[in-house]
């Protein structure tokens, strides 16, 4: 297990009129997601997940983690996916463990989101920012901002809306 | 622990000590409060199904025959009783009455349980289970435990639930 580097969670990207630093996460084979720099907590290599029956694809285990249980996001179980059956537990998967923060300084909660990847963190220029409208997937709906990264562009995930259910994948 | 944001699903109090059943399907444990269980028997006195599409049998209940609906451990819906499910769990919401098999079931006091819902992102799917739980086993781990409810129960069973083929 290695552990992140974090800062004081005070930060917000919800606007990128500066130059800020953000983590690239690879969430699959086509997909790369940033978070801010202040919301992962550490990563993990972890192998024991709970299922949760009835609960979609791509967020169907939960893990537990000092005394929480943290719902876990794997998107490499897209609807197409040969994974999407796969059974999970004989597996360890890399984890980013990510902080929820709901914006009231009242703390934060955790979750898990399974990554390909060491996540790399990237500083990002004012020229880099894109609109949201320019984001061409699921993620338009739950990001906070958008950047670009060589011919991608690249959505800031607001972790409050893609763990509050707010994601249509 | 914590809920998640925006959770809206109502959950049974956090208790200093719960009795809630244990019911096994497919080796699979579940728990149900007991303030959810009307009464629970075994299975040698089944009548047919009802005409509801769903139900795989009926036991007399209060003069009347209730649906009997048998779930697999995924909580899908079967249109036939495995071997193994030997209990019928009566429940019920509000005045409809309706029953689930189960392989055991097992009457269990904790203490200090606090539940919390299902995390909002788990939710895109009808699910009858109504909270999860961390308990404390005799041997010290702790365990995730996943409560239903007569209600989650209820409403899920009246979704748009097909049969899973054999």
């Amino acid at each position: 297990m290695s552990k992140l580097a974090v800062q004081s969670p005070t930060a917000n990207m919800s606007e990128m009129e500066h130059s800020v630093s953000a983590w690239l996460l690879n969430i699959s084979d086509e997909e790369t997601v940033a978070i801010s720099q202040f919301e992962i907590n550490h990563i993990e290599e972890y192998s024991e997940f709970i299922k949760i029956p009835k609960s979609p694809p791509w967020c169907n285990q939960v893990m537990l983690w000092k005394n929480q249980i943290l719902p876990v996001l794997d998107f490499t179980k897209s609807r197409n996916s040969s994974l999407l059956n796969e059974t999970t537990s004989d597996h360890s998967f890399m984890l980013a463990i990510v902080r929820i923060f709901n914006g009231n300084e009242q703390g934060c909660r955790y979750g898990a989101i399974r990554i390909l990847h060491p996540p790399v963190l990237e500083k990002i220029s004012n020229d880099q920012g894109r609109q949201k409208n320019d984001i061409n997937s699921s993620w338009k709906d739950i990001s906070l901002a958008a950047f670009s990264a060589g011919d991608v562009i690249v959505p800031v995930l607001n972790l409050n809306a893609l763990f509050g259910g707010e994601l249509k994948y | 622990m914590s809920s998640f944001p925006g959770d809206k699903k109502e959950v049974i109090s956090n208790l200093q000590s719960a009795t809630i059943m244990a019911i096994e399907i497919d080796s699979q444990l579940y728990y149900l409060p007991q303030v959810d269980l009307i009464t629970f028997e075994n299975t040698s006195q089944l009548g047919e199904a009802l005409k509801d599409g769903k139900s795989v049998a009926s036991v007399e209940f209060a003069g009347k025959y209730i649906p009997i609906y048998c779930l697999s451990k995924d909580f899908d819906l079967l249109n036939y009783i495995p071997a193994n499910r030997k209990v019928c769990v009566i429940t019920g919401y509000k005045e409809r009455r309706f029953a689930i098999l189960c392989d055991k079931i097992k009457k269990l006091s904790y203490s200090e349980i606090k539940f919390e819902p299902v995390p909002l992102c788990m939710e895109s799917h009808t699910t009858p289970l109504s909270s999860l739980f961390l308990y404390r086993k005799d041997t010290g781990e702790t365990e995730l435990g996943m409560l239903l409810r007569s209600q989650t129960l209820f409403d899920y069973l009246q979704s748009d639930l097909q049969f899973e083929a054999a």
